[in-house]
């Protein structure tokens, strides 16, 4: 039966390549989980991942992500794979199935994490996942009090425009240091430019330095956040995207200094994650 | 007005801000069209333009649903 229903499913969604354009949003490909960071995370295994791109390839035109960007482009029936936060699984699933297919994909990287900084969110779920919100949420009672900061809100809560992304990665530092929890123990993310392939159907692109909430922070940290990941990138020497990727990706978390500043370093655009899909023209 | 009259893109920021200063909501062309919905609105933000992502599911059937309930709410929208 439910064999059925998906079958049914997917001969109806062969049609949207009528009308319909998707960027996929995908964040890690671990085929097991760790448990440290298990929940909170999206993760699609290797093997659906597989089964989703191998569908998409057959009913869907698979281009780069930067061709939906321009003047006049029709993203009817296309279809463009990103990955956010750049897992390491990715570059040890993910991309052997990518280049399988044949198809291209963008990587959006946070450099801290290249330049051996946990990503932050990673020290969160850490957090939830080895039951020590209370603990932490007793070490900065008064900083938890004026962020309104709970058991049961911590994860969502800590991700809001309220409060500064910058200032609360600093206080989890602090906890994990007084509490001796070695940082490469959240270390889930490429740490070394090495990992990072230089081949024709990859794509890397911005995704900020320190996957903050921009619209948590001040112009000039959004400047660094944004400036300082664009420079890092392009001294790779491998193939950069003109499209950003929004930190979260909801309406909340830019604002218009982001778009300012985005314009002046000549990004062509930028990708929401609102849970939708596009139709016909840009413009 | 016609697009052309804004000459270049350094030119209509200029022209953009202006218009804000004023306190004015924005301009009307002349280019002889129609307006549909909120389509405009929704590819450009503050001048730049964007593109709509998903959080893809963790099985093939969820994606499945996932794409054809998009699908639907997009059409509602427009």
């Amino acid at each position: 039966m439910r064999r059925f229903l998906t079958d049914t499913l997917s001969t109806v969604n062969r049609l949207q390549h009528a009308f319909t354009g998707h960027v996929l949003l995908y964040h890690s490909t671990f085929s097991v989980v760790p448990g440290e960071i298990r929940r909170n995370l999206h993760n699609v295994t290797p093997e659906v991942l597989s089964q989703q791109l191998a569908w998409l390839k057959k009913y869907f035109d698979i281009v780069d992500v930067d061709e939906l960007f321009g003047e006049n482009i029709d993203v009817t029936g296309k279809v463009a794979i990103t990955f956010d936060d750049a897992y390491q699984s990715v570059f040890s699933e993910a991309l052997p199935i990518v280049e399988a297919l044949d198809i291209p994909c963008t990587i959006f990287l946070n450099g801290a994490s290249l330049s051996g900084k946990p990503f932050w969110r990673d020290k969160s779920r850490y957090l939830i996942n080895q039951s020590l919100v209370d603990d932490f949420l007793t070490f900065c009672p008064s900083y938890a009090e004026t962020h309104n900061l709970t058991t049961d809100n911590f994860y969502r809560a800590s991700k809001l425009p309220r409060v500064n992304s910058a200032e609360f990665d600093g206080v989890v530092d602090e906890y994990m240091t007084n509490k001796g929890i070695q940082p490469n123990a959240v270390e889930y993310c490429v740490n070394n430019r090495q990992m990072l392939r230089d081949h024709p159907l990859i794509t890397y692109g911005n995704h900020t330095y320190r996957h903050y909430v921009l619209s948590s922070l001040s112009d000039e940290q959004q400047e660094h956040e944004i400036g300082d990941n664009h420079r890092m990138l392009n001294e790779l020497g491998l193939k950069v995207s003109r499209v950003f990727s929004i930190p979260f990706g909801g309406d909340a978390d830019l604002n218009e200094a982001t778009t300012r500043i985005l314009d002046q370093y000549g990004y062509e655009g930028f990708l929401y994650s609102r849970g939708a899909i596009n139709f016909g023209r840009a413009s | 007005m016609a697009t052309k009259d804004f000459y270049t893109r350094e030119e209509q920021l200029i022209l953009a801000a202006q218009v804000d200063q004023y306190g004015y909501e924005g301009f009307l062309y002349s280019r002889g069209a129609i307006n549909f919905g909120r389509a405009s609105s929704r590819q450009r933000l503050n001048g730049l333009m964007y593109r709509e992502r998903y959080m893809v599911r963790s099985t093939f059937a969820g994606f499945q649903t996932q794409i054809l309930r998009l699908c639907v709410k997009g059409v509602v929208r427009r």
